[in-house]
């Protein structure tokens, strides 16, 4: 009997020892180093395919693209040095600057071929460039096209198509590691939550100045804020608006910028109560946007007074008459447009009530917000919202089914550095993408020609024209009406020095930041 | 092995421990089994396309795209019948294959060991130090019911059994990680970061098992054969030590084993607050993403881990109290 509390013991012993193992396990794994720059951002690295986590390669700088974007828009060399084009427009040929895999393999065109071979089917944009045939000729890859592509410098930042050395292929060609050419390398990835990046000493430019990078998704906007405020990371991406005076309070250097990203109305224009251009533009002026802007998105700057931002400076014309909250002018577009009010104060045209429900979504938090602050002003000028808050997805299925009739979400213009991949896709195509937040039983011939003019012409001054055009159409028609636009908001450690943001969110350019010691 | 078992539990109960141990466990394996079919039956009654919510989450929702979207539909075979998928899963299972997460196309035990891991480490850090907490302050508080420390546990007991586990984590991160700046708010990487979360935990399940230790230590201290024993001559001390905790013990680790199994399913508030990748978190965003396989692996692994968790309380029980096994024929 005396053996029984020993043995028991040595139980509890047990027990607390496996649960120390446990415990300890992450420490003496994860420990990190202390000149490592750390990196707090939303995203998780969910799979290796570029078309699913390209995003994430190019913006940590482990994976390059032939050309490159810079914060202002404009397209640099990137792993080509130089381009040229034919005079047809056809064929275009890019010299490959001298530049090493992770892994030591050479670039040259045979290795940018077959990376272009593997990669360009599951692009998401560049394939619709209408790229015929790749070649391989000396230290030239040329890419030969089906018809002349105005924009497809634009288009070559796809980081869906971003090169990788042969290694990173498995036999099926699906990615197996991501061996690019970037400043950083892979050191070690616990997927999909961390990435640990080591500085590649072979890269062709400058190198990058930390030697280690930690590259940690934080789902949560609130922890994020708290990591901000504990200074228990040195640059976090995507704060909280509501975390801006706390993490400045705590000596966190904040950087504010608005980027190509709006918060839009949709609606279903097949759907009697939005059929008409005058009732869209009168929904329209009743949101105050100012309000929205400050109120929700917390800076005012923000209220959108067009579809596409002034960070497209191209894209964004002055001349447009900006959208504002008129309700006056509102109801009377209404009352001309026949829909008079009913005894309870919401109008009716044959029979149809102005009335709807827009779907959204939480995984942006403002967006409920913003939908409730919207029910009380459209309720000002006679129509009677609903809402409904439930999956992203929801609102896809939706315009496919028809059932539409509002939605409120967020649009990401600028997945290349040109929003007319996003246009084409939202404005001008005749079936809905699953990843469009674009119109609803709405097409316009007009707009058609213009994207088609715009994508076939290489002159700068016309496609200046046709994009004015573009603009210009669906400010005037508004399919979708927009709310607001949206800004990256980033909380700098004060030993960090050298931080550049992107307003295209192409790059972080953690190469060119440095660590006080 | 038998040596220390027989020492364990007394008098040929060995053999009768095996039996109980072997029927649950078939308990514990068609539990897991129609736990996971319920799950599978679930996810496919929810609205909207499956294969449309996968691609989403593998790429977000701004870059899915026609073709990614049929490209997991045709790949993941999700265009076959709903009964071909299930009979599909049942045949990859009896040659003890889970599948892989149809997100980020891994083998399915290896996501749940990787976030078991992490959630049985802290999972097991809080439990612990629960009862570091609950077991010298319940214990004091049966020796003294009523008095100030027993009236002011329980009011903090009611306190923080009735607040959110987030409201007390933020507090926990307000007060260590944001003002005094000891302890880091939020992560995974070092023993530090476990601190604050384990201690979330601790808190939460602390606030209802010091009541059950205090509790039992009143009744135990009640007992007839406790006055017997001061009877005898023993202080009180040591008649609650040598007749008293072996009695005591019996509902408090019933108990406790019931708030394991509640802590190895994963706290899906705490993970999200302090970024922890546990098994709450895993099956909230499998279940967001409606990635079957990984659903239903984890309902098994959850179903399993329970049952396990049940059976060593039992054992346990039968351990203190060898009485029990004379139902079950020892």
């Amino acid at each position: 009997m005396m053996s029984t509390p020993l043995d028991r013991r040595a139980l509890l012993s047990g027990a607390l020892a496996g649960a120390a193992a446990l415990a300890a396990r992450p420490t003496l794994a994860q420990a990190a180093g202390p000149a490592e720059l750390r990196i707090a951002q939303p995203w998780e690295v969910k799979t290796l395919q570029l078309g699913e986590s390209g995003f994430t390669f190019t913006r940590a700088g482990i994976t390059e693209t032939l050309v490159a974007s810079l914060p202002d828009g404009r397209i640099a060399p990137g792993l080509a040095q130089s381009w040229s084009v034919s005079d047809d427009g056809l064929q275009w040929r890019f010299r490959l600057r001298d530049a090493v895999f992770h892994d030591g393999t050479r670039l040259d065109a045979a290795t940018a071929k077959a990376s272009f071979d593997r990669l360009l089917p599951q692009s998401l944009y560049l394939k619709r460039a209408g790229i015929a045939a790749v070649h391989a000729d000396g230290q030239d890859l040329v890419l030969k096209l089906e018809k002349p592509f105005g924009p497809l410098l634009s288009y070559l930042v796809d980081n869906s198509a971003a090169l990788l050395a042969p290694g990173a292929f498995d036999g099926e060609g699906r990615v197996r590691a991501i061996i690019g050419t970037g400043p950083f390398k892979i050191g070690a990835a616990e997927l999909p939550r961390s990435l640990a990046l080591v500085r590649h000493e072979a890269y062709w430019g400058e190198k990058a100045r930390v030697a280690a990078v930690r590259y940690d998704a934080v789902g949560n906007g609130d922890t994020r804020t708290n990591i901000a405020v504990a200074k228990d990371a040195d640059i976090v991406f995507n704060l909280a608006a509501q975390g801006v005076g706390r993490a400045g309070s705590a000596g966190m250097t904040i950087e504010r910028v608005i980027i190509p990203r709006t918060h839009i109305l949709m609606l279903n224009c097949a759907k009697p109560q939005f059929a008409e251009a005058p009732v869209r533009r009168a929904l329209s002026m009743a949101l105050d946007r100012e309000g929205i802007a400050a109120g929700i998105m917390r800076n005012k700057a923000l209220a959108a007074t067009q579809y596409l931002p002034p960070t497209l400076a191209e894209w964004h014309f002055a001349d447009l008459a900006p959208l504002r909250q008129d309700v006056t002018a509102a109801n009377a577009l209404l009352d001309a447009a026949g829909w008079p009010r009913g005894a309870d104060g919401i109008r009716a045209k044959g029979g149809v009530r102005f009335a709807g429900t827009v779907r959204t979504f939480a995984n942006r938090p403002e967006l409920p917000v913003i939908a409730t602050a919207m029910q009380a002003q459209l309720r000002a000028i006679g129509f009677d919202l609903a809402i409904s808050v439930g999956e992203a997805q929801a609102i896809f299925e939706a315009q496919k089914d028809g059932s539409l009739e509002l939605g409120l979400s967020s649009r990401n213009l600028v997945i290349v550095p040109d929003p007319i991949g996003t246009i084409a896709l939202d404005y001008a195509a005749d079936s809905i993408a699953p990843g469009s937040t674009g119109t609803t039983g709405w097409r316009h011939d007009g707009l058609r020609q213009e994207v088609a003019r715009y994508l076939a012409e290489a002159d700068d001054r016309r496609r200046a024209t046709a994009r004015r055009a573009i603009a210009g159409i669906i400010h005037e028609e508004l399919p979708i009406i927009p709310v607001t636009w949206y800004d990256q908001i980033v909380a700098v450690h004060p030993r960090v020095s050298g931080f550049v943001t992107d307003p295209l969110e192409q790059r972080y350019f953690l190469d060119r930041v440095t660590i006080a010691s | 092995m038998s040596a220390a078992r027989s020492s364990f539990w007394p008098g040929g109960a060995a053999g009768t421990v095996l039996r109980i141990v072997a029927s649950r466990l078939v308990q514990a394996v068609l539990t897991a089994l129609v736990l996971a079919s319920l799950c599978f039956a679930f996810v496919q009654a929810l609205p909207g396309d499956a294969a449309l919510r996968i691609a989403a989450a593998r790429s977000g929702d701004d870059r899915v795209t026609a073709e990614s979207v049929a490209r997991v539909r045709e790949q993941e075979g999700l265009d076959r019948p709903v009964l071909a998928q299930y009979a599909s899963w049942i045949g990859r299972l009896a040659q003890g294959d889970l599948g892989h997460s149809l997100v980020s196309r891994q083998p399915v035990w290896q996501e749940l060991a990787e976030h078991g891991r992490f959630t049985l480490g802290l999972g097991a850090l809080g439990w612990l130090l629960s009862y570091a907490i609950a077991l010298p302050l319940g214990i004091a508080c049966g020796f003294r019911p009523g008095g100030w420390l027993d009236r002011g546990t329980n009011a903090l007991a009611v306190a923080l059994a009735s607040m959110p586990s987030f409201l007390v984590g933020i507090g926990l991160i307000s007060l260590f990680a944001l003002t005094l700046r000891w302890l880091p708010p939020a992560g995974f990487r070092t023993g530090a970061h476990m601190v604050l979360p384990a201690l979330t935990l601790a808190l939460g399940l602390a606030a209802f098992s010091v009541r059950i230790i205090r509790n039992a230590v009143v009744e135990v201290r009640g007992a007839f054969y406790m006055t017997f024993a001061r009877i005898r001559g023993r202080s009180a001390g040591s008649a609650f030590l040598h007749h008293g905790v072996r009695n005591a013990a019996i509902p408090v680790a019933t108990f406790a084993a019931l708030q394991f199994a509640y802590v190895v399913d994963g706290f899906v508030v705490v993970e999200t607050l302090f970024n922890y990748p546990g098994l709450g978190d895993l099956l909230v965003k499998s279940l967001l993403a409606r990635d079957v396989p990984m659903i239903m692996g984890a309902g098994m692994v959850v179903g399993l881990m329970y049952a396990a968790v049940n059976l060593l309380a039992d054992l346990a029980c039968i351990g203190l109290d060898p009485r029990r096994l004379a139902g079950r024929g020892a």
